[in-house]
């Protein structure tokens, strides 16, 4: 397509402004704010706006051209050639609404819609496309420009280049576009298992994640607790039923005994009152029976009272005779120790003078007497002990009865009567000697010459037998 | 004594109390609460120009056990103001009546009117002492959840044979019309209601009307629906029955419209300007003080329409008193224009968006990737 002629009239700032382009490349120069976007503005709104649009379109996208200066239509009129076809193009804005196309024949399209079709079908390519290469604002020819310099051939290559650059993205960065759909679906199902729709490990409304809970984990658990109280509430609910239930049940039963007592009263205090009465007609019969007893006891312990009462003052003079008693027992209890103490004192008293006599009348002993005195003493007491050193010891049983006589050491014979199978048994120091009628039995020790002692014996005993007589003791 | 016809007012499902905590602003949240109130007020106002004979709640008069003491008092004194002969109470499933310690209906019984018959036990009442050919057999919630329905006592109950009326008053699910899938909810069949002998059922618990229709004389069991919508699964009017029931036994019955609000959920598809026109247009003819919408738009826009959107959200806002909107499944539209239009021929982008704009079925993925498109292009 190449653009011919272009006309604003008016069209935003511009009242009334016909272009023709030429043959080849058409520059438009000019200083800030002197209409060069408007043109290109303008020959887009020829190209793609549809003069059949809703009011919000027009709100948004053709407001803007309205004329500065008052006017309620804005028109723009463009020639162009595809080929050798000439076509003229014809759209107002605003108040009026109108389309028109005349056609390489000389046809006539007015109708909006047909018009747009027919220009779909000459401009082959879509509006995007159009917008973002051959409406290439200032921030896009730099590079576009660097493209076409260093490439040879850049007629040829220039739908490769933008394709590359522009087509291929259209101005989407598709990591940004990759970031921003993981992020949503992080968002959303960030630890949810998508194809078990349910969340991971087991990690239900009992056991939930703390953190990192997407949407859908978040809404599931919302869910979960709602229909957890839900179900906690209905719970309490037939608990409630359940126990109004009892107490309806009980109530009824009470209600019943109720009237039961109420219909049966006059029985159940009947009852009760009998209850009592037997209590006491109970009591009252014990009474009686104890009441009775006493009366038949009544006598005879009378009696027994009277006898117990006349035993009683007998025994209160005995107590009083006891008690005296009692008395002097005490007190010759306290005087007993001293009564033997001076028994003991009266005894002591006797035996010193019985030995102040006995010593008044004894004679005075010389000294040497009295020394041959203890030393026989001595002897006879030794002999004695000599003999008690030695040990004999005879035992006879006779077989037939018998009269002996037994004697031993220095001691004086003695008679006795031995009966059948009765034994006779003797100890001694130095000798035993028992005779018979018809014979005599001498036993002597082997350790000493009891002669010889016995004679030692006779002889000191005679000699302090001769000395006590001669000192008459 | 010569029996009247006899006239009830007959509702259910007020709820009073019910705190509407669903992220409604704070005054519409406070509207929704006070207007389950006025409407008391007025259905008792409506039941009086009927010159009604009774005024009937079956159940759930009250949202659940704990009401504050001083709303269950207001109850109690707009139910006073009702000029019939008797208004009838039953506890429903939401406010059971509780053996021992029951705050909310003891309050209630405290301070409620003479001529108020609170039905808080399963047995009969005689209305006829009262020039009303009617006895009453109440069939009261002692819990929230019941699998066994509280009627059963009344099949065994002998009737009466000279009186002309016996009302069943229940709570519960009907099957074939509650959605009680666990059958939690003192079900009943209809086969159990038509054999218990009665000559008519004043029901409760069900927020839809039956029989579904403005007027009638063949029916014998009714459900009211909640008198004052309550939230999005209310898709109608409040609604309450006058009832007449004739000296010869006929039954004449009237759906009453009743309540404030109203609850609207739509479904709307865009795919041209028009659609938002049409949309635009509806909602200006919705009433700002009353409705409240749920509305999820679905299908896909011309980019300057879809690029509108939060603007044309703030628009029909301003049209209703309460806006729920869903757009998670509105998306730009992107054709093979646009996308010609906006890259260039053969590009890596280009060639994304045609591949993906090929899926017809998947616009959601044509959608995210062009927006991640543009977010990174610029």
């Amino acid at each position: 397509m190449i653009v011919r002629e272009l006309k604003l009239h008016p069209f935003a700032g511009i009242t009334n402004l016909e272009i023709n382009f030429e043959e080849g490349l058409n520059v438009v120069l000019g200083p800030n704010e002197a209409g060069k976007s408007t043109l290109v503005n303008a020959l887009k709104m020829a190209l793609f706006m549809s003069t059949k649009y809703t009011k919000l379109i027009f709100d948004r996208e053709i407001m803007r051209f309205m004329p500065l200066n008052g006017g309620d239509t804005i028109q723009v009129d463009l020639s162009f050639a595809l080929g050798t076809e000439f076509y003229r193009l014809s759209k107002s804005w605003g108040q009026r609404k109108e389309s028109t196309l005349t056609l390489p024949t000389g046809g006539l399209l007015a109708d909006a819609q047909a018009v747009e079709d027919k220009l779909k079908e000459l401009l082959v390519l879509n509006e995007r496309t159009y917008q973002s290469i051959l409406f290439a604002y200032q921030a896009g020819l730099g590079s576009t420009l660097d493209s076409l310099d260093k490439d040879p051939t850049p007629t040829e290559e220039l739908a490769s280049i933008l394709r590359r650059a522009i087509f291929q993205t259209d101005g989407v960065s598709i990591e940004r576009l990759g970031r921003t759909i993981e992020d949503a679906c992080k968002d959303y199902f960030s630890r949810w298992d998508k194809e078990l729709k349910r969340p991971p490990d087991n990690r239900g409304i009992d056991n939930p994640f703390k953190r990192g809970v997407g949407k859908v984990l978040g809404a599931y658990y919302e869910k979960e607790r709602l229909h957890q109280a839900m179900q906690e509430a209905l719970g309490h609910e037939r608990q409630m039923d359940e126990l109004n239930r009892k107490i309806r049940a009980l109530a009824d039963e009470i209600e019943a005994l109720e009237e039961f007592v109420g219909t049966n009263r006059q029985v159940v205090d009947d009852a009760r009152k009998r209850v009592l009465l037997e209590t006491r007609k109970k009591a009252l019969e014990e009474q009686d029976r104890r009441l009775r007893d006493i009366s038949q006891k009544w006598p005879s312990l009378e009696q027994e009272i009277k006898t117990t009462k006349e035993g009683l003052k007998d025994l209160k003079k005995r107590q009083a005779s006891l008690s005296e008693e009692l008395k002097d027992a005490e007190a010759y209890e306290a005087n007993k120790q001293k009564l033997e103490k001076f028994a003991r004192a009266e005894k002591k008293k006797v035996e010193l003078n019985t030995a102040r006599d006995m010593l008044a009348g004894m004679k005075a002993i010389k000294e040497a007497d009295f020394r041959l005195l203890e030393q026989l003493n001595n002897e006879l007491k030794r002999l004695e002990t000599s003999l008690e050193a030695g040990k004999i010891a005879l035992t006879m049983i006779p077989e037939k009865p018998m009269e002996l006589r037994v004697a031993k050491d220095f001691e004086d014979e003695i008679s006795c009567t031995l009966e059948m199978g009765e034994s006779l048994e003797v100890s001694a120091g130095g000798m035993i000697e028992v005779r018979h009628p018809d014979w005599i039995m001498k036993v002597k020790t082997g350790e000493m010459d009891f002669d010889e002692v016995n004679s030692i014996f006779n002889q000191v005993s005679r000699e302090y037998q001769n000395l006590l007589n001669r000192l008459n003791l | 004594m010569e029996m009247m016809p006899i006239k009830i007012f007959h509702t259910a499902d007020l709820h009073l109390g019910m705190k509407f905590t669903r992220g409604y602003a704070p005054d519409v949240q406070e509207n929704l609460v006070e207007a389950r109130f006025e409407t008391l007020r007025s259905m008792i106002e409506t039941a009086n120009r009927q010159d009604c004979d009774l005024f009937v709640v079956a159940g759930d008069l009250f949202n659940n056990q704990r009401i504050p003491k001083k709303d269950v008092l207001r109850a109690a004194d707009l139910l006073k103001g009702f000029d019939g002969r008797f208004v009838l109470v039953l506890p429903g499933n939401h406010d059971y009546i509780q053996k021992g310690e029951d705050q909310l209906w003891s309050r209630f019984h405290e301070s409620m009117s003479e001529h108020t018959l609170f039905l808080d036990a399963p047995r009969c009442t005689d209305l006829t002492p009262h020039g009303l050919d009617m006895i009453v057999y109440a069939a009261p919630c002692t819990a929230k959840h019941s699998s066994t329905n509280a009627i059963g006592w009344i099949r065994e109950c002998p009737k009466e044979p000279d009186t002309s009326f016996h009302c069943g008053i229940a709570h519960g699910s009907l099957e074939g019309l509650s959605p009680d899938f666990n059958k939690d909810y003192y079900p009943m069949s209809r086969e159990e209601l038509s054999t218990a002998g009665l000559d008519l059922w004043l029901m409760g618990h069900t927020h839809i009307r039956y029989p579904d229709e403005d007027v009638g004389t063949e029916a014998k069991i009714f459900f009211p629906s909640t008198p004052e919508p309550d939230g999005f699964d209310c898709k109608h009017p409040g609604y309450a029955w006058l009832i007449e029931l004739g000296e010869d036994k006929s039954v004449r019955y009237q759906s009453i419209q009743t309540g404030r609000y109203r609850f609207f959920t739509m479904e709307r598809e865009l795919s041209a300007e028009d659609d938002v026109e049409v949309l635009k247009s509806y909602f200006h003819k919705l009433d700002r003080e009353k409705h409240l919408v749920k509305l999820k738009l679905k299908g896909r826009v011309q980019g300057e329409i879809y690029d509108e959107r939060s603007a044309m959200l703030t628009e029909l806002n301003e049209c209703v008193l309460h806006l729920e909107a869903n757009l998670s499944e509105l998306f730009r539209e992107i054709t093979v224009e646009d996308i010609n239009r906006e890259f260039t021929e053969g590009s890596f982008p280009y060639k994304l968006l045609m591949a993906l704009a090929k899926d017809q079925q998947n616009p959601i993925s044509l959608q995210i990737a062009y927006d991640f498109i543009q977010k990174v292009r610029s």
